[in-house]
């Protein structure tokens, strides 16, 4: 009897004793840990921590431990791991709170409310851990959260100098990813081209050529469409036209005629700078331009080049008004100058 | 051959204000220059934003900040001790090679302004000046008067008296350009030629600008009798106003009239409409369209129509891509009419200097056909702007 008593004495003794060295050596890896932070030994810090606690199972972690494991990786710049621990602490020590702030922050209710200061601590060291994210990913996930935190510092007034610094900085980035980024744009066209052409009037019995020329005014009905961003991009447009041109040789008496109705198309596409200072653009494009006239042929006599197509290039001016865009483009094709002037609404 | 006569009319054309700065958000002219219609002398606001503003930062180190230009720009790099007087040097070549798709390209380089400027002002808020311009142009840039040869010509370019009694209203007498539509930098304007509205154009009389944010009215009497510089027929006496409104956003849309007649009694009655509307940060669009009514003693009146478009692209700072478009029928009545298109750029690489060169394209459309198709003709116009 008294043995079995002894026996299960020992135990109690042991088991306490074992429980209090393994408690006053996880503390002085604690320390340790913490000694190495301050040196910014941030490996270290997280090696001795890890001697002792099973990082890879954060849900069993202290939370101080949990803390200063996301101070680490936040300073490593292992922002994932950081934002876990994070979010870990909130859930185990702060989920009231934290469902509190943010449906005060959803109802701008904030003024109401008063979080734990440790809490603040932790949503501007989010708040900042998703602002590396989204400077390295450019993910809107993480701009809405980075936003989000540094709201709520700001508001509560903790190192809210520093908040609104970040969310200036974050609008920043956001404006210039915006501007990075690549979109489609479709847009109709109308307006006037006016051109001049060469042609040929051939006698079909001699053979003889007499050179003439045309000048030609029309409406263009078309549309196209721009990949581009802030700064440069990509155009195609098209616009089919109607018009009227005269055309007579440099002896009028020879060959002269107006009012000929010319029908044809324009197709340019090239590469497009658009200004820094916004809404204005310049595009360097090669056209392709197809007319055919209704030109008429005195007997025994052809015209060469009543249709026919020609390529060369172009450069347009896009001035982005109020409602429309203004397109002005001058172009030259072998033998062809062109000219436009063009409205175009942007869907 | 009518076109190169045609050229060679419109070369000697001035008008030095830029009124496209409307793009960086400069409505008035007041607000950079002297004039409150704009031309002439730099106010020291307009030569602080030319240098800090609108001129490129070439061969600048970041160590020069804007503020350090802004306060070298006064005259000769200086910056004003005194609050009275402001001189300046103004100076504007021109070359121009007319049908540089030809062999033999027709080119000419002129000298078209050589100007001394004082600028005397007093009061609080700057509210008397005294403006006098001194003109040279040598006898190579000159134009023949009255069917003469060329000679130097020596004159006052402009010379007047300003006073503002209040911020709003100002009062000016003496030698002054006439006020009508936009006052644009260019040569070869069909709003210029056909309005007579050129580098001489400037005459003697009394303006009232009434102006403030949102608008500018200006009303002037005028009369050029006398004026050497001048052809007789441009000697001509009148009345001229224009009326500015700032409708929407960043734009400023106008109507104009002038009548004047000549020594010969030859009636010329104009009308425009304009706007200026900023794009962006920079950029601009300037549209015109006028009527000239010339009415000769004794004759019928002859109606003469012009558009103008003009865009400027701001593509980096100092620097624009502009286009000027234009249409002009010297005679509603008859089927003539003339297009052009300038591409081009105008540069100001760093302050007190400009260098602009386009590409003129000009296209005859005749509906009369016993008259032949002209061929289009190619120009090219380069100039240079210094001022001091």
């Amino acid at each position: 009897m008294v043995l079995r008593v002894l026996l299960i004495f020992f135990f109690i003794f042991s088991s306490h004793t074992f429980a209090r060295f393994k408690k006053s050596g996880r503390s002085i890896y604690l320390k340790t840990a913490q000694k190495h932070y301050k040196k910014k030994k941030y490996r270290k810090s997280i090696q001795a921590l890890n001697r002792i606690y099973d990082i890879n199972k954060p849900r069993k972690l202290p939370v101080s431990v949990l803390n200063l494991l996301a101070l680490n990786f936040l300073k490593l710049k292992r922002y994932s791991p950081a934002s876990k621990y994070y979010h870990i602490i909130i859930a185990r020590k702060y989920k009231n709170q934290h469902r509190t702030v943010l449906y005060a922050l959803d109802s701008n209710s904030l003024d109401n409310i008063e979080p734990p200061t440790k809490l603040l601590r932790i949503y501007y060291r989010l708040g900042q851990i998703y602002y590396y994210l989204y400077s390295k990913t450019q993910n809107t996930a993480y701009f809405r959260a980075s936003e989000k935190y540094f709201k709520i510092c700001e508001e509560k007034e903790h190192l809210d100098d520093n908040a609104t610094e970040y969310l200036d900085s974050l609008a920043a980035k956001k404006a210039f990813v915006a501007k990075k980024e690549f979109l489609w744009k479709w847009f109709a066209s109308a307006g006037a081209i006016n051109w001049q052409e060469k042609l040929i009037l051939r006698d079909t019995t001699t053979g003889n050529e007499t050179k003439l020329l045309s000048n030609a005014r029309a409406l263009c009905l078309g549309g196209g469409f721009r990949y581009e961003n802030a700064y440069h991009g990509f155009e195609v447009h098209g616009c089919g036209y109607n018009g009227s041109a005269k055309l007579s040789a440099s002896n009028p008496s020879l060959y002269s005629q107006d009012g000929v109705a010319v029908t044809g198309f324009v197709l340019d596409s090239g590469y497009t700078i658009k200004s820094a200072y916004e809404k204005a653009a310049i595009t360097f494009s090669l056209p392709l331009f197809y007319r055919d006239g209704q030109y008429a042929q005195p007997t025994n006599y052809q015209i060469v080049g009543k249709g026919q197509l020609s390529a060369g290039a172009l450069i347009k001016g896009r001035l982005e008004l109020p409602i429309v865009d203004m397109l002005v483009s001058v172009g030259n094709l072998g033998a062809t100058n062109l000219f436009m002037l063009q409205a175009a609404y942007t869907f | 051959m009518p076109l190169i006569l045609f050229f060679i009319l419109l070369v000697p054309i001035k008008a030095w204000s830029y009124p496209n700065f409307i793009g960086k958000g400069y409505q008035a002219c007041l607000t950079c220059h002297y004039n409150p219609f704009g031309n002439g002398a730099l106010n020291d606001y307009g030569r602080a934003v030319s240098a800090s503003v609108v001129a490129d930062r070439l061969f600048l180190s970041d160590s020069t900040t804007d503020e350090d230009l802004g306060k070298r720009s006064g005259f000769l790099f200086n910056n004003p001790k005194q609050k009275w007087f402001r001189p300046s040097l103004d100076y504007r070549g021109i070359q121009f090679n007319q049908d540089i798709d030809q062999e033999k390209p027709n080119e000419k380089f002129i000298h078209m302004q050589m100007e001394a400027s004082v600028t005397l002002k007093f009061g609080a808020r700057d509210q008397y000046i005294a403006t006098f311009t001194h003109g040279i142009v040598p006898d190579n840039s000159a134009r023949p008067l009255n069917g003469g040869e060329r000679e130097e010509l020596q004159f006052s370019r402009e010379h007047y008296i300003g006073v503002r009694p209040t911020q709003a209203l100002g009062i000016y007498v003496g030698k002054m350009d006439k006020v009508f539509g936009i006052r644009v930098p260019d040569h070869n304007a069909f709003s210029k030629k056909s309005t007579n509205l050129n580098q001489y154009s400037a005459s003697t009389g009394v303006m009232i600008h009434y102006g403030k944010e949102s608008f500018d009215l200006g009303l002037q009497n005028f009369d050029g009798t006398g004026h050497t510089e001048k052809k007789e027929n441009e000697q001509t006496k009148g009345f001229t106003s224009r009326f500015e409104y700032n409708i929407a956003g960043n734009s400023r849309t106008g109507i104009s009239y002038l009548s004047e007649v000549d020594p010969n009694e030859n009636l010329r009655q104009m009308y425009a409409l304009h706007t200026k509307v900023g794009v962006g940060n920079g950029s601009s669009v300037m549209f015109e369209v006028g009527d000239v009514n010339y009415t000769p003693k004794n004759g019928d009146t002859k109606v003469s129509r012009y558009y103008f478009l003009q865009n400027h692209i701001l593509l980096r700072r100092g620097l624009f891509f502009l286009t000027t478009f234009e249409n002009y029928q010297p005679d509603l009545e008859e089927g003539l009419q003339y297009y052009t298109i300038s591409p081009g750029i105008q540069y100001f690489p760093w302050q007190r200097f400009e260098f602009r060169a386009e590409i003129v394209n000009l296209r005859t459309f005749n509906d009369d056909t016993s008259v032949p198709v002209d061929q289009d003709s190619w120009s090219y116009i380069g100039q240079v702007h210094l001022w001091f």
